[in-house]
Parts: structure tokens; sequence; C-alpha cells
């Protein structure tokens, strides 16, 4: 199971990925991608506007399980991977970069604060 | 994993780094390449399945036709030897207790194959109506079962049964015959729960199994596609329309409404369930199992509610993915009247979840079993 170095992520599994510019890319790890297995139905429940952190923004579904993936801030949705809906198998092959779900503007002073690095998060794998 | 009963092969599927998890009170595997890959084992080549938690039973004696017949919705004194049916044991009142693949096996010896959960139930309720002179024991002859499944899973299994191959080939559906595999004696037949032609093999040992087992991995790529997991298991029996005991069906619903009629001979004079049966045939069916197909990949699960306009009038028992259909599919049961195909429905879980279907006449996937007579 690989962790993206330079991404940060969440205690719930999703990746984050701060461009020079302030704007955060979000995905959900290769962890969280395994546990769930062949992903079959992919929704987005924010495609635009704002969200709070918490929020689940994307409903996902696996051939055996169902799980949503949540705002790790409040943001503005700039945009949505709008071709993930007809090829949810791309976040099970390339969960880091293909498999992006949601471009955010950060509406709060330090996003990065309640975030793990990718050392932190590998540690927190290895106590799953 | 506390209270769960491990697989004999257990050790192995740790070792090829199955994903676990529990079914029916067993540790199993639940995957081992994700499961859609592993549907594509079994649709386009052959994928092994370990299915050594099924109960497998033996009843034997002078009298153990004419028990089993009147205990059985098959007529068993039209079975050869060498066949295999599938039957339903039902209570007095119907309600079907469990459905089985019975084996002549002699005529005063016959093997049942019967679902993990239900063991003990068919155990008891049949050790319940013995007459003296019928044994009923569990079999320990064959700890391991196995199944081989998929279009080419004849010829992936031709080379482990040299100097048999035409037996093999001959093997009608629903035959059986007992094969030296890798010199052991195997009981092997026709069977399956996928849809697919296919075998299950019944093993003496964990030794003759691995040595199986490594040899069709070797050979990995051409006939065989790989190990496969409980997940798509559930995948493809659903897709093939077979109803799962104790999930799509159980002591409160009777054969009429499950669907399974073709599994009663009515022309017997008796058997335990048929009074009531025929009550219930006269009266009408209230409801009957039905298939649904989403409009979407959206996923229906068992328990989900089946909505016509504002009212509930139905419910799902099991639900999947159908990599055939590229769609939700789903099984349940709907009011007689609404249970023609293409009617609209939503199907909706408790929570906000709301998946727009259509009803569906059952199998979803046609069965590729080999018709060949016997």
């Amino acid at each position: 199971m690989q962790v993206e170095p330079g991404r940060f992520y969440t205690s719930d599994h999703e990746w984050v990925a701060f461009a020079d510019d302030g704007t955060a890319t979000v995905g959900i790890s290769d962890y969280a991608q395994g546990k769930l297995g062949d992903l079959v139905y992919i929704e987005f429940l924010a495609r635009s506007g704002h969200v709070s952190r918490g929020d689940a923004v994307v409903s996902l579904e696996s051939v055996k399980a169902v799980a949503e993936a949540y705002a790790p801030f409040d943001a503005e949705v700039l945009a949505v991977n709008e071709e993930l809906p007809q090829t949810p198998g791309w976040v099970n092959e390339d969960p880091y970069h293909k498999g992006w779900m949601l471009k955010l503007r950060p509406l709060c002073q330090d996003p990065k604060a309640g975030l793990m690095d990718a050392n932190d998060y590998e540690v927190s794998l290895k106590g799953l | 994993m506390s209270g769960l009963r491990t697989l004999p092969l257990q050790p192995l599927h740790a070792q090829l780094g199955a994903r676990m998890g529990p079914f029916a009170g067993w540790q199993v595997p639940i995957s081992y390449e994700g499961i859609l890959k592993e549907w594509e084992h079994v649709r386009f080549a052959s994928g092994l399945f370990d299915i050594s938690h099924m109960g497998r039973i033996l009843v034997s004696g002078e009298g153990a036709l004419a028990f089993l017949n009147a205990m059985l919705t098959r007529n068993l004194y039209t079975l050869p030897k060498g066949k295999v049916a599938y039957a339903l044991l039902l209570e007095e009142e119907g309600g079907i207790l469990d459905d089985v693949t019975v084996y002549r096996i002699e005529d005063t010896l016959w093997f049942l194959c019967v679902n993990a959960a239900h063991e003990e139930v068919v155990f008891q309720h049949l050790r319940s109506f013995v007459p003296s002179g019928v044994r009923i024991e569990r079999n320990e002859e064959y700890p391991i079962q196995l199944a081989l499944q998929g279009p080419t899973a004849e010829e992936a299994l031709l080379p482990f049964c040299k100097g048999q191959e035409s037996t093999l080939r001959g093997l009608p559906y629903y035959g059986w015959a007992k094969l030296s595999l890798m010199g052991t004696a195997t009981l092997v037949s026709r069977t399956g729960y996928t849809g697919e032609d296919g075998f299950e093999l019944y093993l003496k040992d964990q030794a003759q199994a691995e040595g199986f087992v490594d040899g069709l991995l070797r050979a990995k790529g051409r006939a065989f596609g790989g190990l496969c997991g409980f997940g798509v298991r559930d995948v493809l029996r659903l897709e093939a329309g077979y109803a799962l005991a104790g999930t799509d069906f159980d002591r409160q619903t009777t054969p009429l409404e499950a669907g399974l009629e073709f599994a009663m001979h009515w022309e017997k004079p008796y058997f335990i369930g048929k009074e009531a049966l025929i009550v219930r045939k006269q009266e009408g069916l209230k409801e009957r199992r039905t298939g649904f197909i989403a409009t979407t990949s959206r996923v229906p699960r068992e328990g989900y509610q089946v909505h016509l306009e504002s009212s509930s009038v139905g419910r799902v028992t099991s639900g999947t993915y159908s990599p055939f259909r590229r769609s939700g599919v789903a099984m349940g049961y709907m009011p007689t009247h609404l249970s023609n195909p293409g009617l609209d429905v939503l199907l909706t879980d408790a929570m906000r979840l709301v998946i727009p279907a259509k009803t569906s006449s059952l199998p979803f996937y046609p069965p590729q079993t080999k018709r060949k007579k016997g």
C-alpha cells in the first residue's frame, strides 16, 4: 500500500495536494481504495459552492461497500473530476493522480491544521 | 476473528494474500485480486473457489432411498446412479429449511452437500425423522471442497486427471464420478454456483489440495485465471439468478414464492411439505421472487425497500454490482401482481439513498452450464 510523498492526509484516508496558488486537490488514499475494493459508482455530492469541513462531498460505492469522502476543511469547490463517474476504476488503479476527485479553494486560515503529512499518515496506517 | 471456524487451506489463503472475512461462521477468503478481476477469471477462463465450509452429510442403509425421498422435494427413485440432484428440504408447513445437492453414490449410500449455515439444522431435522436401519453422519472422508468454475474449467482440470480424460470430458451436467486427481481418489461433480460450466471437487487431504492449487497456479494465464473469493461468488450467483439460502429464502418462504418449483416433483405421492404447498397453491401466492435492474451502477443491497410511487411494496433480499449488466442488480420479493418485468420502481435504504430500477426476470446472466445428456 502506497503513501504518496508530499501530500497531506486526513484520518478518514483522504489525501490533499496543495498547489502553489493555494488551491488544493483531494482524493482518497491507496489504503482507502484497497479497503473498498473495486469501485463501481462515484457521485459528487457537491459540485460547486461552499462546503464545511466534514461534509460528505463524494459518494463512493464498490461491489461490496458504500463509503463517502469528506471535505478536509472549509472550502469552495472549484471543480470535480468529471471523468470519474464513467471510470470509477481509476480510483483503484491510480488513486493519487487519475483518481483525483475535487479541486478546492480553502476558506480557512490554516487548511493543513488537523492534517497529517505523508510520514505521519504512514505511521498511522501501521496501527490499523 | 474469535469464534470463526478456519478452513483446512487457511495457511495457503494467507500465503496467497487473500483478504479474509466472515461467512456463515467461517473465516473465508473474500478476495485475492479484486472482485472484477476474479469475475473475469470465471466468465472468460476459470477460477478456483475454496468452499470447504459447505456441510457434507452421508445417509446410508437399506432404507436410505425411501427415507430421503420422503424428506426431499425431488423424486430420487428416478435419479440414476452417477447423478446429482438439486433438491429442497421443507418443513411440514412448506417453509424451506435448506437447498441441497444430493448425490446417489449407491442405492444404499447418499451424499448431501448442504449450506454451511444450515448444516446443524439439516442434520438435526434429518435425525428427527430417521427410521431404524438408516444412518446419518457427517462426512469426514472429504474435508476439502473446491469449485473450479468457468468455460475453460474442463481444460484446466484435465492435466490433473491423467488417464481419465474421457471420463471427465464425458461427465454430464449434474453428473458425478470418482476420479484419481493427482493419484488420490476424489469425488468430482459437474455442478456449481456461478452460471458457468465447472466442477465441484471433494478432496481427501490437505497435501493433495495444496498440490492441486499449486499446479493450477503454475498454469495460470491460459485455461486457469486464478483463485476467487466469496465476494465474486456472490456476484456470479446473483447474475445467474441463484437464490442464496437464508438470505433470499428461509423458513418463512415456500418454494412457490421463491421461484424454486423446478426442484419440486409433484408426481411423488409424498414429501414433507407437499400437502401444505398444494393448499398454498390453491389459495394463490401473495408474493414472488423478482429481479431488479438498477438504471445506474449504484448497488441495491439487502434490506432495501421497493417503492412504487409513494408506498413500500416489496423488499430486496440481496444485491450487487453486475459486471455483465454494467449496473446494479438485485433480487427480492414483490406482490404477485407487481412481479412482472419492466415496472419502474425505486429501491431505497433507510437513510436517503434512492436507486431507480426496473423489475426484471431472472437470471441476469444466461447460465452457460454444460447441458449434456447423461
